[in-house]
């Protein structure tokens, strides 16, 4: 009896042990089937190892750079640098109250401002962290061919700088980043804007041997050397370097590439041969942001914004900027009148692009640095050269250095109106923005030069500091 | 790495089982001061007595004793054998003497309660003597053959029979036949099965039997489904909670995540908005990720007829429209009336057998499957309206315009055409209720259903079709499309030795919605000029002035068309008695296509006259095939059964989203080829997930019940070297009930269950290929050249996210299981969370995927409550309450102050908290909002925030009850939950729009602003102007979380009404239909709360509330 007892349990147990047996074989199976949990990489990513190993996929991840730079209105590069410092000098204003423009147009901007935070800062940011990427990228590259590396490392730096360029002059001190390390970059604090030039310029000066003197696409639509140079030579004027300012000035306009277009109503068109650089516009059914958003669709309706009457005042009559790169509508008796340089209000045919730098601003680079340096017949030359376009009687040889730099401060202002900030920069870097905007801004502080640090950016980056007066 | 995993695993059983001694230790504690409690009333049985007897029946021998002594004996007539001829001559001697030796060779025992002796029988009582009589005595073993059939007579295959007192235990076999030998006629054989009323049969002179089983009257016994098999509640080792088609069905609701709603104690269901194909945020347990977005990452598994919902709870739309950010919900294309149960699987127990996805939770859905016998055809049609819950009313152009007025009166600014236009270029009489006129209309809502099942005993089959409409209640709305078609046909070999059993359901949805949700526009000024002209065009300005025109988006169109197929097979072979070899597989094909149009008429012409139009795909694909092996036996007194399996699982997903512009014309924009320019993005996601797995279940003579399960398992989400996992959980249960001393002692509980559970389950919720270092390409060319940029920064390192489960629960049933009480305790910690970690965008990203040492605790307690409160012939109520207290805390979260998240989270407070301003209230003097200046900086900022609170709920749950009398029906259901939440305050300060004071209408609340020095008052002066004090203080109060915009959100809400009646039959027989139903059903009738303005589930001013939808229905049964 209890021999057949046991004979029952054995055959029992041998069925367990048989199971066991298949779940360890399974398990042992499935650790050797790793094949099983593997896929494909994702049909639209490359993985990064691949991106810079050859030229191909090495110019995408470059010109990707500029595809993002224009990719949404109202930020960084997109139009951020025209309406935002616009509304924050004296040039524009908006003609509804609006919550995203009010605060720049009254100087009040509250520290937890979305754009601050995303449109400005974040895209920076953002563009900062492709150019390091890609900069690392190339130089690690084997596959990319030298001349090719060359090229694109080049247009990395000079985008590179750019960016920086412009945060310093919004912000101040700016964390510096060279590196994709997030670990560093994350808890990164505000550098100051000396060492941030001085990464700027050395940037533009390795860009600038590296660039070769033709563009490397059709137009100037991608950075060439004398792009490198245009932004040196601003960036030496903006931190009083008037030799350099001056000499980088001249090599451009003596390159002979670029001529100033007679016809004010070309200058901004696809491929005007004043244009040093100019980015397509990628959204298909549009032009350019400041075209979209300046002018008004119909001529019955109230455009966005309008320049302010200090800005109109500030044209000397009889000067063709003011009819042909003004235009106004007039409703139920009152006249809005809004900047019409680009003539293009939306279409998916592209004729204009957006002019980044243009030769104009190299007369008065080089015009001011020789003013500095008191070489005043040279400087009032410069100036002349944008009068006489604009159709506005030369000035005399004889003005004093300080009247002569006011011309060139008015000359800026009327030129560049409307145009990649530059009024409010020019404000700023010059000491004027008090004495200016004091007077006409109700509620202005001195503190209002710079824009706050993003109070979100603060509490998360603890080592942040905020800017005075926020 | 491996070597750490397996350490985790070691630890883990340590701890594992540390925590089950110490439940025993719980649990024995409990049942022995349980004894002691007793042992008091036994001084009854020390009472010595004189008593004699001779040759009487056992009562008569009872009655005898009672006489003489006064003792009372509490018995059932009905099992006192009345042949038995006792003998008895006591002098002098104990009661409890004299019992013994009355009832030594019988099978009764006996106990005391108070001062009654309650005599029980019990066969197990004689085993001994039994076994004895087996040596002593001659033995007369008896054979017995027999069948066991179910209530129509089809056979019942593994039926446990076991002998009352004996260890031998015999299993039906695939004909429902069985032999067993007992050892005499005084045998009794227990035949027991899931789902059926156990019986107990004494052999008598019996060779041959014939049994039927029951089904079960006992809620505890309806058949349970879990993962890879079914149990039932009595049995169960895990936390498991089922709601059943009779409660979906009643409900008219075309989402099942929205018949779930309070039903299910642990489960927290939250609609986003009223807008037909929404999504729903589902919470198990509460939440365990972390995450910058606070609905990320937590939904629970879902699991349709054993294949993983492809896109799980995520939303499947490419394309913004008025479903809203959240998006359109997958389960909009499952068809409720298809759903036969959802069982919700809570505890490791339950959910660790599926691995890295249990974490959050599993819910199973299991559709309807065909039945043997007469076939059947059911018809039935709903139809009714929705309309919206709660309308906020809102200000009168009177009352606007004089508010408006005073807003500039207090800023000292004249109005005029520029800052207001609404007073000085509208017409100040015109009036306009845009809340009616936006979102105030009747949405009208159809369902149409017929179905044919039947089959006998190898073969039965489903069909089922459903029509469903249903509108919105915005105008032009033409609403959402849905037919569905379910088919199931199960097969069983006459030797039951092969079965094969295939569901398939294919819904086609086609949801017209609009491109945008008009309730964010019904705060239009009142007196805003007509939008549309007589020719019913767009009206874009008046008189110089620009208009908005929310009603343009009328003139745009979007719609999804889904489908989505569900498929299963089941084949099934039993190699041996005792080992079935089971294969799954499943297909789930999912997919949308999207249009929207956006003709020039709709937009207005300052900015773009150009038409155009969006298209969007997105398709999912999910492939399971899982491989089975169960074998069950008995061993001792125990039924065994072990399963082992296997998984393998690909889901693919792709999407591509198009934009279309430079069309000729507007009537062209739903074609491509008419597009002059193009610009698409597409994505294609590929997760493979491969998987062993095994359960052993041991069920000891139904009392102890011990389950271990465990899985190891990899995931394509993980980086190389991190695929794979090892999770497990171990349950265990002790029906108590069914211990002698209990049955004995306390009669009047009829089930009573101690478990508990405790395991590893792991999430693998993110996102595909995140650990992958790569550039997608950019929305737009450059010039002709394809651009690239970084997708991520990017981390191959991350791993599972580990979530440790325990459980302990208590589950009674009083009085024949009329009560039953349930309470559950939890405690879920999850620690290596996979979180998106927040960077400064100064890194050129916002987020970095890693683990993150974290732990998150969610602990609660589950308490539901079954009633059957009355059952008479002609009326029974039944009554169901559930109720949950859950919290939710953040254990521990290193360097947390110095981290991304010290603005979102704090260390000891629910992740859900909510740190604000304090808010003081308007200052009387001023008529300003005040917060508290905390750091004392002179500037009220981020850095003046306290905790003021959480937004989970304190406690929910849901209270049903049922009332049949004759052929009436009535069921309603009430939904509560208490909680703070945003008030209405929150939608109209907003940082970015408008404040009160501006061109926008305000709820009527608004009156009660400030006006004069001195007045209290909870909102402060209207302003209409940019930087005055009211308006620095509206931005503070728009742009911090403050305790201003943070209240009370508690509801009760009246969720689900019905009312039926059936037809008497008297009435049908002519007509040749078997039964006929007629009812009205309502949901989201009633909310009582004390939010104000809008509705305390949504939150939310400007997105469409719940609705609330009445329907009568006619249904037919041939």
């Amino acid at each position: 009896m209890k021999h057949h007892k046991y004979i029952i349990h054995s055959s029992r147990f041998r069925t367990i042990a048989g199971f066991l047996t298949v779940i360890i074989l399974l398990l042992i199976a499935s650790t050797g089937c790793k094949k099983l949990v593997e896929v494909p990489p994702p049909i639209d990513q490359v993985i990064s190892s691949e991106v810079f190993s050859n030229d191909q996929t090495a110019t995408s991840a470059v010109v990707g750079l500029y595809s993002q730079m224009l990719s949404q209105p109202f930020t960084f590069i997109d139009g951020g640098m025209t309406f935002y410092p616009g509304l924050s000098a004296d040039e524009i204003v908006n003609n509804s109250p609006n919550a995203d423009y009010d605060p720049f147009k009254n100087n009040a901007i509250p520290p937890s401002n979305y754009d601050i935070q995303y449109s400005l800062w974040g895209d920076a940011y953002k563009f900062i962290y492709q150019a390091n990427d890609c900069i690392a990228g190339l130089n690690a590259s084997t596959g990319v061919s030298a001349a090719t590396k060359q090229q694109l490392t080049g247009e990395m730096e000079f985008s590179r700088a750019l960016c920086y360029f412009y945060l310093v002059n919004l912000f101040g001190p700016v964390p510096l980043e060279t590196t994709t390390n997030y670990t560093v970059n994350e808890v990164m604090p505000r550098t100051s804007t000396d060492l941030v030039y001085k990464q700027i310029i050395a940037d533009l000066e390795d860009a600038e041997s590296l660039l070769s003197t033709s563009y490397p696409a059709s137009g100037p639509t991608r950075p060439n050397k004398w792009t490198a140079e245009a932004l040196l030579a601003r960036v030496y004027l903006y931190t009083k370097d008037w030799k350099d300012a001056e000499a980088t000035a001249s090599a451009i306009i003596n390159s002979g590439n670029y001529s100033l277009v007679k016809d004010l109503n070309g200058v901004f068109l696809a491929n005007s041969p004043e244009a040093i650089w100019q980015l397509v516009p990628t959204d298909p059914s549009s032009n350019t942001v400041e075209g979209e958003y300046f002018i008004p669709y119909d001529p019955t309706v109230i455009p966005s914004f309008q320049v302010t009457s200090y800005l109109l005042n500030a044209f000397e009559s009889g000067d063709n900027r003011k009819t042909d790169w003004l235009a106004s509508v007039t409703i139920s008796g009152t006249t809005y009148t809004y900047p019409y340089k680009y003539k293009v209000q939306s279409g998916s045919t592209k004729t204009e692009y957006e002019m980044v730098f243009r030769l104009a601003e190299q007369y008065l680079i080089r015009a001011e640095a020789e003013a500095e340096l008191n070489n005043i017949p040279a400087a009032v030359a410069d100036i002349n050269i944008i009068r006489e376009r604009a159709g506005l009687p030369d000035l005399p040889t004889t003005l004093s250095q300080a009247d002569c730099l006011k011309a060139i401060a008015q000359e800026n202002r009327i030129e560049f109106f409307a145009e990649w900030g530059h009024r409010w920069f020019d404000l700023n870097r010059t000491g004027q923005a008090d004495v200016v905007l004091g007077v006409e801004k109700p509620g202005w502080k001195p503190t209002d030069a710079l824009y706050p640090i993003s109070s979100y950016e603060i509490q998360i980056n603890h080592n942040l500091t905020q800017n005075p007066g926020y | 790495m491996k070597k750490y995993v397996q350490e985790n695993l070691l630890h883990t059983m340590v701890r594992c089982m540390k925590y089950s001694t110490l439940i025993l230790i719980v649990i024995c504690s409990t049942a022995m001061s349980v004894l002691a409690l007793r042992a008091n009333g036994q001084d009854v049985l020390k009472r010595k007595i004189t008593v004699s007897f001779k040759d009487v029946s056992l009562n008569k021998a009872l009655d005898v004793i009672t006489k003489t002594s006064g003792v009372t004996f509490t018995y059932n007539a009905s099992q006192i054998k009345n042949d038995l001829k006792l003998t008895g001559s006591f002098k002098n001697v104990e009661l409890e003497t004299v019992l013994n030796k009355l009832f030594s060779n019988l099978p009764y025992s006996f106990s005391v309660v108070a001062d009654e002796i309650i005599i029980k029988y019990d066969p197990q009582k004689l085993r001994p003597d039994a076994e004895k009589k087996t040596e002593n005595q001659q033995a007369n073993p008896i054979r017995i053959s027999g069948t066991v059939t179910d209530n129509m007579h089809n056979p019942l295959a593994g039926v446990t029979i076991h002998i009352a007192g004996r260890r031998t235990v015999i299993t039906t076999d695939e004909s429902g036949s069985f032999q067993i030998t007992v050892p005499d006629k005084e045998s009794v054989l227990i035949f027991s099965y899931i789902g059926y009323a156990t019986k107990e049969v004494p052999v008598g002179n019996q060779l041959t039997m014939e049994i039927h089983l029951m089904p079960s009257n006992s809620d505890l016994d309806e058949v349970q489904v879990i993962a890879y098999g079914t149990t039932t509640q009595r049995l169960t080792t895990g936390a498991i909670s089922k709601v059943s088609a009779a409660d979906i069905e009643s409900q008219p609701v075309s989402n099942p995540l929205a018949a779930l709603e309070g039903r299910v104690p642990g489960l927290e269901i939250t609609q986003s908005n009223g807008v037909p194909g929404s999504a729903f945020k589902v919470l198990l347990r509460g939440q365990n990720a972390l995450s910058s977005d606070q609905t990320a990452n937590s939904d629970p598994l879902f699991v349709i007829d054993g294949v993983p919902f492809a896109p799980n709870n995520t939303s499947i739309n490419q394309i913004y429209s008025a479903v809203g950010g959240n998006g359109l919900s997958p389960f909009n294309s499952i068809n409720p009336n298809d759903i036969e149960n959802i069982e919700v699987l809570k505890d490791a127990d339950a959910t660790a057998i599926y691995g890295s996805r249990g974490a959050y939770g599993v819910i199973l859905i299991t559709t309807k499957k065909g039945k043997a016998g007469k076939t059947k055809v059911i018809a039935n049609v709903t139809t009714g309206s929705s309309t919206v819950t709660r309308m906020p009313e809102l200000l009168n152009t009177q009352q606007y315009v004089q508010l408006r007025k005073e807003a500039f009166k207090n800023d000292g600014v004249t109005p005029d055409s520029t800052n207001a236009p609404d007073l000085t270029v509208f017409n100040q009489n015109r009036y306009t209720n845009f809340a009616k006129e936006f979102i105030g209309n009747a949405a009208p809502t159809t369902d149409a259903e017929a179905g044919i099942s039947g089959g006998n005993e190898n073969t039965q089959f489903l069909i089922n079709g459903d029509f469903h409409h249903e509108s919105t209640v915005s105008p032009d709305a033409a609403g959402d499309n849905k037919a569905s078609f379910h088919v199931n046909v199960n097969h069983t070999t006459p030797d039951k030795k092969f079965s094969v059993s295939f569901t398939a359901s294919y819904t086609s949805d086609n949801n017209n919605i609009q491109v945008q949700d008009l309730t964010s526009s019904i705060f239009l000024p009142p007196n805003y000029p007509a939008l549309f002209d007589s020719n019913g065009n767009p009206v874009w300005q008046y008189n110089g002035v620009s208009l908005q025109n929310p009603l343009s988006f009328l003139l745009d169109t979007y719609t999804v068309e889904t489908e989505n197929l569900l498929s299963n097979l089941v084949l099934s072979y039993k190699i041996l008695p005792g080992l079935t070899v089971r294969t799954s597989m499943g297909y789930n094909f999912i997919q949308d296509n999207e249009v929207a149009t956006f003709p020039s008429t709709s937009q207005d012409p300052q900015y773009n006259p150009e038409g155009y139009s969006q298209f969007g795909n997105n398709m999912f694909k999910s492939v399971i095939v899982e491989p089975q092996a169960e074998y069950t036996t008995n061993i001792k007194k125990g039924k065994l059964d072990i399963l082992a399996g296997g998984s393998w699982q690909q889901t693919i997903n792709s999407g591509s989203s198009i934009q279309a512009f430079n069309y000729s014309s507007d009537d062209l924009l739903k074609s491509l080829g008419a597009a002059g320019t193009l610009s698409a993005t597409n994505n294609y996601d590929q997760y493979r997930y491969a998987a062993v797995f095994g359960r052993i279940n041991y069920d000891w003579q139904d009392k102890y019940i011990l389950d271990l399960t465990g899985r190891r398992d990899g995931s394509s989400r993980f980086g190389s070297g991190k695929q794979f996992g090892n999770f497990g959980a171990a349950g265990g249960a002790w029906l108590f009930s069914n211990e002698n001393f209990i049955k004995n002692n306390l009669s009047f509980l009829s089930y009573g269950k101690l478990r508990s559970s405790y395991g590893i389950t792991g999430s693998d919720n993110i996102g595909n290929y995140q650990y992958l270092d790569s550039w997608s390409s950019t929305s737009y060319p450059y010039q002709g050249t394809s651009g690239l940029t970084p997708a991520r920064l990017a981390n191959p390192d991350y791993s599972w996210e580990v979530n440790r489960k325990l459980e302990g629960a208590v589950d009674l049933g009083f009085f024949k299981d009329r009560i039953l009480i349930s309470v559950d305790y939890y405690r879920n910690e999850s620690s290596n969370h996979l979180i998106t970690y927040q960077l400064p965008e100064q890194t050129g990203f916002t987020s970095i995927l890693e683990n993150f040492p974290a732990v998150v605790r969610n602990t609660g307690w589950e308490f539901s409550l079954n009633t059957k409160n009355v059952i008479t012939k002609n009326f029974t109520w039944n009554s169901s309450f559930n109720f949950t207290v859950p919290e939710n805390k953040l254990v521990s979260f290193p360097g947390l102050a110095t981290s991304s998240y010290s603005g979102t989270y704090v260390v000891g407070k629910s992740l859900s908290v909510y740190q604000g301003l304090q808010y003081l209230g308007v200052n009387p003097a001023t008529g300003i909002f005040q917060f508290k200046d905390l750091n004392g900086d002179g500037t009220i900022d981020y850095n003046d925030v306290k905790v003021l609170g959480d937004l989970d709920p304190k406690f929910y749950g849901g209270l049903q009850n049922t009332l049949n009398y004759k052929n009436w029906s009535l069921q309603f259901f009430f939904e509560f939950r208490k909680q703070m939440g945003l008030n209405y305050l929150n939608s109209i300060y907003n940082p970015y729009g408008y404040i009160p004071g501006n061109m926008t209408n305000e709820p009527v609340s608004i009156l009660e602003r400030w006006q004069s020095p001195g007045q209290e008052t909870s909102i402060e002066k209207l302003t209409a102007s940019y930087g005055t004090d009211a308006y620095n203080a509206a931005s503070l109060l728009g742009s911090y979380k403050n305790g201003a915009v943070f209240s009370d959100a508690s509801f009760i809400r009246m969720k689900n009404l019905s009312i039926s009646y059936n037809l008497p039959d008297s009435w049908l027989k002519h007509l040749h239909i078997s039964s006929s139903r007629v009812f009205l059903e309502g949901q989201n009738l009633l909310t009582i709360t004390k939010y104000k303005n809008g509705d305390p589930e949504t939150q939310n001013l400007n997105e469409l509330p719940p609705l609330k939808t009445i329907v009568v229905g006619l249904q037919l049964t041939l």
